[in-house]
């Protein structure tokens, strides 16, 4: 049986808990470890309240997080969120945790009167894709995403 | 023609907003200039945005909106372009070309990562343009999914 799982919104205080998830996180898309960096970015962005984050705990350790960041849809002239990062640690997957912070960023979305909850997921991520299926998730054939990174201007 | 590039400030609300208006109708939805304008009004005085407005003279040829926004995984800061419009007798000007020049020149001053943004599979125009300016698809590598709230 799984191990009783309770979720919370993290505030600066958790900040010891939730930076080595988002470091394991950044590391799983082929980041290099950088503890330091990842606490100087959560912090800013806690203290400016420009993301929202919830934590997964189970009865020892933070066990997984997802983080949030607010937008707008202009089309509709709604708030949009966009559920940026998810991550639960390898050994405690298959329990629902995915869920249960999926459902704590979309009780976010409804909060601040969002159209939607929007995610991007590598095309080779097959398990979070399950995932977000069954969470009610639709992939969009609509829209194409382009970026234009900086460093890679001349 | 270099059209002038103005940062929209409230003094710029009531020409911006009835080309916002005409932005929405191309995609679909009902006029309702008194709510682009209201929304408008607050992403401007809540920076929650930047808009650019590309002007000829007195005459506005077209806007880009973008929200800020970041990139977790390089811990950096990042622009949405999430909107972008050019009047119709003002296309083949490259005044879209310019807007998006500004918004580089935004996400450069600003130290980001770079510039996100969506377009339709079937605005082709669009898409020659992004392309031209430098942006990449990247549909080979990631997927997007949503849910209504």
């Amino acid at each position: 049986m799984n191990k009783p799982v309770q979720t919370l919104q993290a505030t600066l205080e958790h900040l010891d808990d939730l930076v080595p998830l988002f470091d394991a996180y950044r590391v799983f898309y082929k980041q290099i470890s950088d503890l330091g960096a990842a606490r100087e970015y959560l912090q800013a962005r806690l203290e400016r309240d420009e993301c929202t984050v919830f934590l997964a705990y189970d009865e020892t350790r933070a066990v997984g997080f997802t983080l949030l960041y607010n937008t707008f849809t202009s089309v509709i002239l709604k708030p949009l969120v966009i559920l940026n990062d998810l991550y639960v640690i390898p050994d405690v997957r298959g329990s629902r945790i995915g869920e249960r912070l999926i459902e704590r960023g979309m009780a976010h979305a409804k909060l601040v009167g969002a159209a939607f909850l929007r995610l991007r997921t590598a095309n080779d991520n097959l398990s979070g894709q399950k995932l977000y299926e069954r969470s009610g998730f639709v992939r969009d054939e609509v829209f194409l995403t382009y970026n234009l990174k900086l460093e890679e201007q001349s | 023609m270099t059209p002038e590039i103005k940062t929209v400030t409230l003094d710029h609300l009531e020409t911006v907003a009835p080309l916002f208006d005409a932005y929405r109708v191309f995609y679909k939805e009902a006029s309702d200039l008194e709510r682009a304008r209201n929304f408008l009004l607050e992403r401007i005085q809540n920076a929650e945005s930047v808009i650019y407005l590309a002007c000829e003279g007195q005459k506005p040829l077209g806007f880009t909106q973008l929200y800020p926004s970041f990139s977790s995984a390089s811990t950096q800061k990042l622009w949405i372009l999430n909107d972008l419009y050019v009047i119709p007798e003002a296309r083949g000007l490259r005044v879209g070309e310019h807007l998006i020049e500004r918004a580089m020149q935004l996400a450069r001053d600003t130290n980001a990562k770079g510039v996100m943004l969506e377009t339709a599979h079937t605005n082709f125009s669009g898409q020659k343009l992004y392309e031209r300016m430098g942006f990449l698809r990247e549909d080979l590598e990631f997927r997007t999914y949503f849910k209504s709230v």
